[in-house]
């Protein structure tokens, strides 16, 4: 594989790896400011064998928990040790992150399923537009095209819709991205035969009008993947099929209608103040209605968004709120705005003993989320209480 | 000719920022990163599609978008040569 960098200025270069990186049998982070970066220190210190933890470095909070949480210092460190190769953080169903411990095994098993859904494609170029932080990206954006020979991977930190479409134009590439792109060039008043490019995309809103008309203007294929932090990869869909579709050896159920998987793709273990093993079948928070190997996915039960990629738990937002001065109780509800790119927004209800403004609120937001603009509206109540279940209802 | 008025009206609709005024933004006023609106990298995709949609204005390399996307200033000027 040739991997090229594009630069702001729109210059190419060739990546170059140094594979005579030292190994150590500590974990070591890394957290490059760009893909450039990222990629000449994360491949081959991957492929010797280092231990790498991945997080982005603008989620504070993260940061924060991970420097408070050395896993060098762990107790039970050593049974996760001695697989594990990667650790990737996510935002737990608490709204705290949660590492999940991925082992050699796990990725490579995952890999090699991911690469029989390219068959009868005939892949010459792959163009990622996702971050490396996350495992999608790591996984489809990194290992996929590594396994993939003769091919030119071809990654820039920030795409323009246009951008991707000219990268793409030379036929037989295959876009590893998001919704927001595949919604962004659904809406773009363009038309191209890319007939022969597949465009893979991370589980996200994504609406059957905003794929026909993508599918339309570019004739192209879509493929969906659905899958989690912990769980690695569970299902794909093609199109605008209804039913997400297993991956090979992952199996399935539901318990009161919440999604239960078990596959080789899921961690063994998991970073939660400590180092504390899986037990499979995993139940996620995915509400579904199974048939067969395939389900159709009904809703979440936890209060998670997704914002630029980035999974962000309301019940975090409403933690870090009430952290300021005057706000008694925060309620954060998830406002869906179909006609959006950024279709996931925030609804704020504040309990407090004085007007909070909303520079305040961005100003504490980003403290935890970098630069990341959430949009939000902001309510006032009286009185934010909690139901006999436990849920926060505010009365007027 | 469109002003600064009004394409600061076009990006809170479009952008959907409820919270935010036309009064509030200033012309000069930073659109991304840590200082003013704040906006982030998938409001930039959503901006390139309002400058189509709104005014017929493609943008399609980011080399250019970022002294486009500078400020309203620099956004409004940028569609009023592409329109003349």
């Amino acid at each position: 594989m040739i991997l090229e960098y594009i630069h702001a200025d729109n210059t190419k270069q060739s990546i170059s790896l140094n594979y005579e990186t030292p190994i150590s049998k500590e974990w070591r982070s890394i957290s490059a400011s760009n893909k450039l970066n990222f990629i000449q220190e994360f491949l081959p210190a991957y492929s010797c064998g280092q231990k790498i933890v991945l997080f982005d470095s603008n989620h504070k909070q993260l940061l924060k928990y991970y420097e408070e949480n050395d896993i060098n210092k762990l107790e039970n460190r050593d049974k996760a040790n001695e697989q594990s190769r990667l650790l990737f953080f996510t935002s737990g169903s608490s709204g705290f992150p949660v590492g999940a411990f991925k082992t050699k095994q796990n990725l490579e098993e995952e890999v090699k399923v991911l690469k029989t859904l390219l068959d009868g494609f005939s892949i010459k170029k792959v163009v990622v537009t996702v971050p490396f932080v996350h495992i999608y990206g790591i996984l489809a954006g990194l290992l996929l095209p590594l396994s993939l020979e003769g091919v030119i991977c071809v990654v820039k930190d920030d795409f323009l819709p246009y951008e991707i479409l000219n990268e793409a134009s030379g036929g037989n590439t295959l876009v590893i991205t998001t919704p927001v792109f595949i919604k962004a060039l659904s809406k773009l008043r363009e038309e191209m035969n890319l007939a022969s490019n597949l465009f893979i995309s991370s589980t996200g809103p994504l609406d059957k009008e905003d794929i026909e008309l993508f599918q339309s203007n570019y004739k192209t294929n879509l493929l969906q993947l659905f899958g989690s932090t912990e769980t690695g990869g569970i299902a794909y869909k093609f199109g605008t099929a209804t039913k997400w579709s297993t991956l090979e050896n992952v199996s399935i159920s539901s318990l009161d209608t919440k999604l239960n998987v078990s596959s080789p793709y899921i961690s063994h273990y998991i970073l939660d103040k400590n180092i504390v093993p899986l037990t499979q079948p995993f139940q996620t928070e995915d509400i579904v209605e199974i048939e067969g190997d395939s389900f159709t996915l009904i809703g979440r039960s936890n209060k998670i968004i997704k914002i630029a990629g980035k999974r962000i738990s309301a019940l975090q937002i409403e933690a870090i709120l009430e952290t300021i001065p005057d706000i008694q109780r925060a309620l954060v509800e998830i406002v869906y705005k179909k006609e959006l790119i950024k279709s996931e927004q925030i609804r704020i209800t504040l309990q407090a003993t004085k007007k909070i403004s909303k520079h305040t609120i961005k100003k504490k937001m980003s403290e935890f989320y970098g630069v990341l603009s959430i949009p939000f509206t902001l309510h006032y109540v009286d009185t934010i209480s909690y139901s006999s279940t436990g849920k926060k209802i505010f009365l007027v | 000719m469109i002003t600064t008025d009004e394409l600061k009206s076009a990006i809170i609709e479009n952008l959907n920022l409820e919270d935010i005024s036309v009064s509030e933004i200033e012309d000069d006023m930073e659109l991304f990163g840590d200082e003013g609106l704040g906006l982030d990298s998938v409001d930039a995709i959503e901006l390139t599609l309002i400058l189509e949609k709104e005014y017929g204005v493609k943008i399609k390399d980011m080399a250019n978008a970022k002294a486009i996307f500078a400020s309203v200033k620099s956004l409004t000027q940028y569609i009023n040569e592409q329109k003349q």
